[in-house]
């Protein structure tokens, strides 16, 4: 009896913690937005920081991020969150203009690259992949099980579709969680960022980037990351310029 | 979160891959020979293709009262290419026939869903046996060679058959053709295999098919074509006389057979009544023409469309030129040109089309037009011409265009522009409450996602560990014993006890069911096989064989030596005696 009132109480006290906090995170993320409606964008950007840090993120609060930081005429932040954002909210039409006007602002021209099929998949979120596939999945087993007491003309059929939607699922939901958990890619962030032939102040200036550019990361050493932002155009950059759109 | 977008878009996927799934191209059912020409001791392939099904059907094949029919089994087929899912079965069987002559098989019938379905016809002639075949019927490998007609005419199309029959086993097969001689040998198809009976021995055959052609004239005896072989022999002596092993301790002999010569005579074409326009084309031709519209304004165009066609040495098949008319302005088309192999030689049709655009009104003349060649059938020269066309050019109306304008100006629609921006700014920020709501994927941990996705898989183990093999070896036990009554109870309920075919299905479901098969089609020989080793008596498994053979014959030809009602009470006789003599 004494043991069920503690655990009553740790229940009680869990609860009233867990709404404590979300009910902090309500408050900041309302104050965010008014501080955000009053132009005072800086202290949007701690309040929408404090309800991330206190909980899981969310494609809007990224999006809020990166407006304001475009506000702070911050493209190269503004863009970084905006692709952040794109991981939740792929196909939010707000997202989606915000981005591209955010993009047009960019001074350099990026290398156009087309992978078939891939801005298909771009459209979807992982979540949404996730629960297709599940759908699919419980799909293809049941008709399994089904066929092995009933095996008709159209069990037949069935499977047949069910295998090729749970292959294309599986296959679809693989290649997404790979791009969003080895996304290598970087944003400049600074409004101008040197990239050298070597990982030092010292070594020749090769070309520079802008605010705003998606270059490719691959390895670091110390306060240098090495880039590749065209096919011709590679290098290492001071690792301050330039924030991986992946949260380590 | 899945919005409504996204909802449409899966949904759409699903119902593609449901409906592309369900759609068969189409239900219908054709029938196709291996050969049309052959000797009266070939075997022939008939091939009954039915489409848009997965299940089995029992086709009904007319005209095969003049052959010996075997079943030669069923495949069945299912593609997808480019999301279109086609779906058949191919019932083969082989046809002996009983005596020569020219036969119609077909139409085949088959009644999928309700529906009756009919085939195409096909026409097959049956020769006598050559008879160097015969001669060398006491040889287990043995090559013959013929020609298509030993008297012809220059230019006319001959084919020279090369048959192979071989009753041992062979491999490395090499063909030596006869070479020189002032003529050319040229493979026209793929070799064709079949099996044929000479004087009672049973021998496979390999045809190969070659079109001779030669500018000279005069008596040729073609050299024999030789064939070059391994023949495998099996080793004597093996210490095990029943050892499994044997068939592997096979040793190849090289071994070479020729064929006889044969003689071909080559007549030069007659120079007398040679027509002017010959061009060399021999064998037997046609011509068509065709002037569509017969009716026009003055300005606009009509086609003359010139078909010719035949059979004969159909590359050669000129190109007509048109002559000079006044007042039409001629456009030519490239002529289109198909050349097919047949039993009877090369057939060809070609095309020939013009546009023919007259500038001013009347009546104009168009044609005759003639083409001459060699009939191989009558042996003098012949000349096919078309009938005189002709075609009637009207005034053309004169041009209204200034009335015209003020009523077209006033119907275009209006330029489109693209929308232009003032300034360029950013959308707000959400302010909404959802706008933290983490989605559902994220608010699950590892292990949890991890579990629902093996959950399913496991869930299909159990039931293939722990529940259907059990349940399975009931179900089977009990489907088998009640085979019997199940089975007279079909055969009480068939419409028409005429239905000959629907009995044979039935007897051959009761068989699978209580040798608890898992189906499929069986020949008498198998059915034996399979009895004698489900314990029957080797009497009553030769009885079931041998009824069978004649209730497979009464459904093929259409015909029964004995009464139906005599055929049906054999039938549930064998049945009693095979359900009681099989060991459950």
């Amino acid at each position: 009896m004494k043991n069920l009132g503690i655990i009553i109480c740790i229940i009680f006290i869990s609860t009233h913690h867990a709404m404590a906090e979300n009910g902090q995170r309500l408050n900041d993320f309302v104050q965010a937005n008014e501080a955000y409606a009053n132009a005072d964008y800086q202290k949007a950007i701690d309040l929408y920081q404090a309800v991330i840090q206190s909980g899981q993120p969310t494609g809007s609060l990224y999006f809020n991020l990166g407006n304001c930081f475009y506000r702070l005429d911050k493209v190269g932040w503004a863009i970084l969150y905006y692709e952040r954002a794109m991981r939740y909210i792929p196909d939010d039409p707000d997202l989606l203009f915000n981005l591209k006007h955010a993009r047009s602002q960019v001074e350099d021209q990026p290398e156009k690259k087309t992978v078939p099929l891939k801005s298909t998949l771009n459209q979807f979120n992982l979540s949404e992949l996730f629960w297709f596939m599940m759908i699919c999945h419980v799909g293809f087993w049941g008709i399994l099980i089904v066929r092995r007491f009933h095996r008709s003309e159209w069990s037949y059929y069935t499977f047949v579709v069910l295998s090729i939607l749970w292959a294309i699922s599986l296959l679809s939901f693989s290649v997404k969680w790979y791009d969003i958990y080895y996304d290598n890619r970087g944003i400049v962030v600074s409004s101008k960022a040197i990239v050298r032939s070597g990982p030092d102040e010292r070594e020749t200036a090769l070309f520079e980037l802008h605010a705003g550019s998606i270059v490719g990361c691959e390895r670091h050493e110390g306060n240098w990351r090495l880039i590749q932002f065209a096919t011709d155009k590679r290098g290492w950059a001071k690792i301050n310029d330039i924030v991986p759109v992946r949260i380590e | 979160m899945i919005t409504n977008h996204h909802k449409t878009y899966i949904t759409g996927i699903l119902i593609f891959f449901v409906w592309t799934s369900v759609l068969d191209a189409s239900t219908g059912v054709s029938l196709e020979v291996d050969r049309s020409s052959v000797t009266q001791s070939d075997a022939i392939k008939l091939t009954i293709k039915v489409s848009g099904t997965q299940s089995a059907v029992t086709p009904r094949v007319s005209g095969l009262q003049d052959f010996r029919v075997e079943s030669g089994g069923t495949s069945s087929n299912f593609s997808m290419v480019n999301g279109q899912v086609s779906s058949s079965i191919d019932q083969t069987y082989y046809l002996y026939p009983k005596r020569e002559g020219k036969f119609t098989i077909g139409p085949a019938f088959v009644d999928i869903n309700g529906k009756r379905y009919r085939s195409n016809a096909v026409t097959v002639s049956v020769s006598k046996q050559a008879t160097d075949a015969a001669q060398q019927s006491h040889q287990p490998v043995f090559v013959t060679a013929s020609v298509s007609d030993t008297d012809a005419y220059v230019g006319q199309t001959i084919f020279y058959t090369v048959k192979f029959y071989y009753s041992v086993a062979v491999r490395d097969l090499g063909i030596v053709l006869p070479e020189g001689q002032g003529f050319l040998l040229k493979q026209v198809s793929k070799p064709s295999e079949y099996s044929s009976n000479v004087k009672g021995k049973q021998y496979k055959v390999i045809e190969i098919r070659h079109a001779l052609t030669t500018e000279k004239t005069g008596t040729f005896n073609i050299p024999p074509t030789v064939m070059k072989m391994n023949v495998m022999q099996r080793q004597r002596g093996s210490r095990h006389p029943f050892s499994v092993f044997d068939d592997f301790f096979t040793s190849a002999h090289p071994h070479s057979v020729q064929s006889q010569p044969v003689k071909l005579t080559i007549s030069p074409l007659p120079e007398t009544n040679q027509p002017t326009d010959f061009t060399g084309l021999v064998g037997e031709f046609t011509l068509q023409a065709r002037l569509d519209p017969q009716k026009i304004e003055s300005g606009e165009s009509t086609t003359l469309t010139l078909q010719m066609s035949g059979t004969g040495n159909v590359q050669l098949m000129p190109d007509i030129t048109l002559p000079d008319m006044d007042n039409i302005k001629v456009y030519s088309d490239k002529p289109e040109i198909a050349i097919n192999e047949t039993a009877e030689g090369f057939t060809g049709q070609k095309n020939m089309k013009w546009a023919l655009v007259p500038q001013k009104e009347g009546h104009y003349s168009i044609g005759p037009f003639r083409l001459s060649f060699f009939s191989t059938k009558e042996g003098q020269y012949k000349t096919v011409s078309t009938q005189t066309m002709n075609l009637i050019v009207t005034p053309g109306k004169k041009q209204t265009t200034e009335t015209q304008i003020t009523p077209l100006a006033q119907s275009l629609p209006p330029v489109k522009k693209e929308v232009q921006f003032f300034q360029r700014d950013i959308l707000p920020v959400h302010d909404h409450t959802d706008a933290f709501q983490i989605n559902s994927y994220d608010r699950l941990f590892l292990w949890q996602r991890l579990i629902m996705f093996i959950f399913p898989p496991f869930v299909y183990l159990l039931v293939v560990v722990f529940f259907f093999r059990k349940t399975r070896l009931k179900i089977e036990k009990l489907t088998a014993k009640k085979a019997l009554v199940q089975f007279y109870k079909k055969m009480s309920k068939l419409q028409s006890p005429t239905n000959v075919a629907e009995m044979l299905k039935l007897f051959y479901q009761f068989l699978n069911q209580r040798l608890q098969r898992s189906g499929g089609t069986l020949t008498p020989d198998e059915v034996q096989n399979i009895l004698t080793d489900a314990g029957i008596v080797p009497d009553i498994a030769n009885k079931a064989k041998t009824l069978l053979i004649k209730l497979e014959a009464a459904v093929y030809t259409g015909q029964s030596d004995q009464d139906i009602n005599v055929l049906e009470e054999s039938i549930r006789e064998m049945a009693k005696q095979l359900d009681k003599g099989i060991k459950s």
